[in-house]
């Protein structure tokens, strides 16, 4: 085996155990072939050298006395007589009678050599000498202790019959028996087995991951077979089990036990395959402020209402419609294969059904209301792209409307365009990020007014407003974009682009930042969190030489309350240089007062609608002043917004409240305006 | 000491039988024969080598006749022995088997008995004696004699031959060539010599030495008897023990008492029977005249 190894290693390790084992076979076999006709070849070749070294002596005696005669009474007659004898032996070649060192008499058989000279004294009498294949004998013609002469005789071996060539034939055949009841024992023992292990490997193979379907092994012997196959099933039910575990863990949300996104884009993607030729509907459901829910309520409570909200979907659904978290407090629903009626109907008893629901947490009840984003989808209408960027559309449009909404994407109708706006929007706001375009489309600062109601004062304050301008020049609202822009994450860049364009502005006129009291500047609750506004403001307020304690940043109840908890250690940096925290649009979304406790806010501006009201609604004036208490209890500034008369002045003064800001005060205009005034 | 042992064991065998002469010697004196014929009447076969009238005048009691002139196949050509078919029906009729001693005594002129003493031996019987002095000293002895006939049953013998005992030409040829063999001529010194020839030609066989059997013989007035084994043994004392010796004379009669000399010596010995009047007619063979013919 080695030897093979040596000459072609790759040959035999390809050659399958069956077949190693046949090689094996046949090469022991062949080897114990060979040895056996080297020692029957041996053991004849003794055979036929005892024979003629026997018959040798027979000879000898035999012809004694002949010889013996034709040493001292030699005639023709004799000689003839002895010549005939010898001829009966047929494996003598030659025979020689010497007396002394004369030759007497010799006979050789017909056809056979006379050797040319005789072999003397080196040979002793009777010792067989063998040349080639012939044996020499020599021996002594004695009689009564005297020796009268020498015989010497050579004898072919070949000659004698031993059999050899049938003894050879028999073996060979015996041989090729043998090799083939080997083969076929070697192929079936190979078979034997080796068949579990290629039933073993047939199985392994047949083994589908994705499925866990892992078909178990069954073997009848109870050899190592058999604990190899217990091994096996033991391993892959172990791994089936692991599997089914993982894919539960990967295809569900942990928290609700509801698919998650990533599973329900699959069954979407099946539907969107599938030619039922039903029709299908998706619908993103949105639990409406829900971080505003779980910041002030606490994340244990966030969680208990999202396994709730789980379950009153699930309960309200059919059985076949396929629920999934999407992240946060949004959840998506699957109806394949049911009417849109069937679909939006059910969509209507999860909205009731919510909004029945309430979740008490510190002794604190909150009510929930969810926004719903429909669309009916067949097959091939979509890819799972435009899938869900139409429901996301449609949620949006949803939220758009105000809490508690249902809003369908419809292909055909404008209203469904929002999505294709949004990308025309998109396409100008980030035209205008760029640093120079061609096309004219930019930003432009805008600033409104914020006076102080219980002093006079030469300086100014202002809120910065941000505007975008098409290439006609046409003027674009941030109502009108700011809804895309957050979509598509573009807030980020717009508020870094403000405050850079800002200081740019400011910075160049010193007259303008002596003048100045504060600046609000709004960011979106994203921008807080993000790292890439962090460390800009951070190089900022290194490198940009600007009174950072005249800087106010606006962040809006609704989207960020919540997230300056997270970010307490940059608010913190940012206040231990001056900058101030302003909370826009207080009392429009979930927040109490038990939430201005724990903020670290600086100024609250009280939302617009609750001033707008205040004159003609005694709760709303009730709101605004009882606002305005806390917070200067809390040592917080206060701003009254939407201030359009003068009686909504007076008011808002008398209340205490410490800046107004409103038509009445002033419209926004270009900063480059007012900074000019 | 093996003779001892013999001796006893034949005492125990033959039952209380003295045997007076050495047990190894080839002659039996006539009185002890006789005492042991007492004894027990089969214990020998006792066998007459004279011619058929003489047995018929007078033999000793139960002995049977063997005539020696029968045991020739041609005198007037060679010495040579009677056919081996004619020896076996001659040793049958007198029922003689190779287990039973034999007892062979002539007119005591020891040539005949000796001649019959050799032809038994070649003829594989191993115990033969001779009686000493033939029946001349039987009867000078006193002992009785008869003229009865005797009547045996024939044996089943069957020939084989002893060729140690036997020489001929070619075994004699051997011996001209083998040191270890002597060739002794049996002859008086003038035919060894050529002077005289019973043959075509003069001389001996070569090689051969010359003893007259008559050398070995005591005469008597009426018969004549070996000496004794001290005198023959000093008269071959030349010849060594080791060696094979082929005796021969004119036709291998005289001889064949050179051969029972030779036996009871223990020596190992032939007899050429066909002798010089074979070796000497044929052309063939070599031969040696001293005095050169």
């Amino acid at each position: 085996m080695k030897l093979r190894e040596a000459t072609d290693p790759t040959v035999w390790k390809k050659l399958s155990i069956r077949w190693q084992l046949v090689a094996l076979l046949v090469l022991f076999l062949s080897a114990i072939q060979v040895l056996s006709l080297f020692a029957t070849y041996y053991s004849d070749v003794q055979l036929r050298k005892e024979l003629a070294v026997e018959q040798s002596k027979t000879l000898n005696i035999a012809l004694q006395s002949d010889m013996l005669r034709a040493i001292v009474a030699s005639d023709m007659e004799l000689l003839s007589d002895i010549s005939s004898r010898i001829e009966g032996f047929r494996a003598v070649r030659y025979l020689s009678l010497s007396v002394g060192d004369r030759q007497i008499f010799q006979y050789a058989r017909e056809g056979s050599e006379i050797p040319t000279h005789l072999i003397q004294s080196a040979v002793n009498y009777d010792e067989p000498l063998f040349l080639d294949d012939l044996l020499i004998m020599r021996s002594a013609v004695r009689q009564d202790g005297f020796e009268y002469g020498q015989v010497q005789t050579y004898f072919d071996l070949s000659s004698y019959h031993t059999g050899i060539r049938e003894t050879l034939l028999q073996t060979l055949t015996r041989f090729i028996v043998a090799l083939t009841l080997a083969i076929a024992v070697a192929l079936w023992l190979g078979r034997r087995f080796t068949e579990p292990f290629t039933r073993l490997a047939d199985a392994m193979s047949e083994v589908d991951i994705e499925s866990a379907d892992f078909p178990s092994v069954s073997v009848d012997t109870e050899n190592e077979i058999r604990i190899l196959y217990d091994g096996y099933n033991e391993l892959t039910r172990k791994v089936g089990l692991s599997t089914q575990r993982l894919r539960y863990l990967s295809e569900h949300d942990n928290l609700t036990g509801l698919l998650n996104r990533y599973a329900i884009e699959k069954e979407v993607e099946k539907c969107l395959s599938s030619n039922s030729g039903g029709t299908n509907t998706l619908a993103l459901v949105g639990i409406d402020q829900f971080e505003l829910i779980n910041d002030s309520a606490g994340s244990d409570t966030g969680d208990k209402l999202l396994k709730q909200v789980g379950l009153i979907i699930g309960s309200n659904v059919h059985d076949n419609t396929r629920i999934a978290r999407r992240g946060g407090g949004n959840f998506i629903i699957l109806f394949a294969d049911q009417t849109p009626q069937a679909a939006q109907k059910q969509c209507l008893d999860v909205q009731r059904a919510l909004n029945r629901y309430r979740i008490t947490s510190s002794n604190q009840t909150y009510e929930i209301s969810v926004s719903i984003g429909l669309v009916q989808f067949k097959l091939g209408e979509y890819d799972s792209q435009q899938l869900f960027q139409a429901a996301d559309s449609a949620f949006h449009a949803a939220r758009e409307q105000g809490p508690g909404q249902i809003s369908h994407y419809n292909r055909e109708q404008p209203l469904t365009l929002q999505y294709s706006q949004d990308l025309k929007v998109v396409s100008l706001l980030r035209d205008a990020l760029l640093p120079h375009t061609d096309n004219g489309v930019h930003f432009a600062l805008y600033a409104q007014e914020i006076v102080p109601l219980q002093q006079q004062t030469d300086q100014v304050s202002y809120e910065i407003l941000i505007r975008l301008r098409d290439s006609k020049g046409q003027m674009i609202y941030p109502n009108a974009f700011l809804g895309a822009a957050s979509r598509f994450s573009l807030m980020t860049s717009i508020d870094i682009y403000v405050l850079k364009s800002y200081f740019k502005l400011v910075c160049a006129n010193q007259k303008h930042l002596d003048q100045l009291a504060f600046v609000n500047i709004n960011l979106a609750g994203l921008t807080l969190k993000s790292e890439v506004f962090q460390n800009y403001l951070v190089s900022a307020i290194e490198t940009v030489n600007f009174p950072w304690e005249k800087l106010v940043l606006e962040v809006t109840e609704t989207s960020a309350v919540g997230d300056l908890a997270q970010v307490s250690s940059f608010i913190k940096f940012c206040r231990s240089h001056g900058i101030r925290i302003a909370l826009d649009d207080f009392g429009t979304g979930m927040s109490s007062f038990e939430y201005l406790k724990h903020l670290p806010l600086d100024i609250v501006k009280i939302d617009g609608s609750f001033v707008r009201d205040m004159l003609s609604d005694s709760v709303d004036f009730a709101t605004v002043k009882y606002v305005n208490e806390i917070c200067k209890l809390r040592g917080q500034e206060t701003v009254a917004e939407f201030i359009e008369t003068e009686e909504h002045a007076a008011s808002v003064r008398a209340i205490g409240y410490d800046y107004g800001q409103g038509y009445f005060f002033g419209r926004p205009m270009a900063l480059t305006a007012l900074m000019g005034r | 000491m093996k003779t001892f042992l013999t001796q006893i064991t034949a005492l125990l065998v033959a039952g209380g039988v003295r045997l007076h002469a050495s047990p190894l010697s080839l002659r039996i004196e006539p009185t002890e024969l006789y005492a042991q014929v007492q004894t027990d009447p089969d214990a020998f076969v006792i066998v007459d080598s004279r011619s058929t009238d003489d047995y018929a005048m007078e033999h000793l009691p139960g002995a049977v006749s063997l005539p020696v002139e029968l045991t020739y196949s041609n005198i007037a050509v060679s010495g040579q022995a009677a056919s081996p078919e004619v020896m076996q029906d001659l040793f049958r009729q007198i029922g003689l088997s190779k287990s039973k001693p034999i007892i062979v005594y002539g007119d005591g002129k020891v040539v005949d008995a000796s001649r019959v003493f050799w032809l038994m031996e070649v003829y594989g019987f191993e115990n033969v004696k001779i009686l000493n002095g033939g029946i001349p000293r039987w009867k000078e002895e006193q002992l009785p004699t008869s003229d009865e006939s005797v009547s045996v049953e024939a044996s089943d013998y069957v020939v084989t031959i002893d060729r140690r005992r036997l020489a001929t030409k070619f075994a004699t040829q051997l011996a001209i060539v083998n040191p270890n063999q002597i060739i002794i001529d049996a002859r008086p010194e003038k035919a060894y010599r050529g002077e005289t020839s019973s043959a075509q030609r003069f001389g001996h066989i070569p090689s051969a030495l010359n003893f007259n059997f008559q050398r070995s013989l005591q005469k008597r007035d009426t018969y004549s008897f070996l000496l004794d084994n001290e005198s023959i043994q000093t008269l071959f004392e030349s010849v060594g023990r080791d060696k094979k010796i082929i005796a021969y004379c004119e036709v291998g009669r005289a001889s064949s008492v050179t051969y029972l000399t030779l036996r009871e010596l223990g020596y190992d010995v032939a007899n050429y029977d066909a002798s010089w009047r074979e070796w000497g007619n044929d052309l063939s063979l070599p031969i040696e005249t001293p005095g050169g013919n």
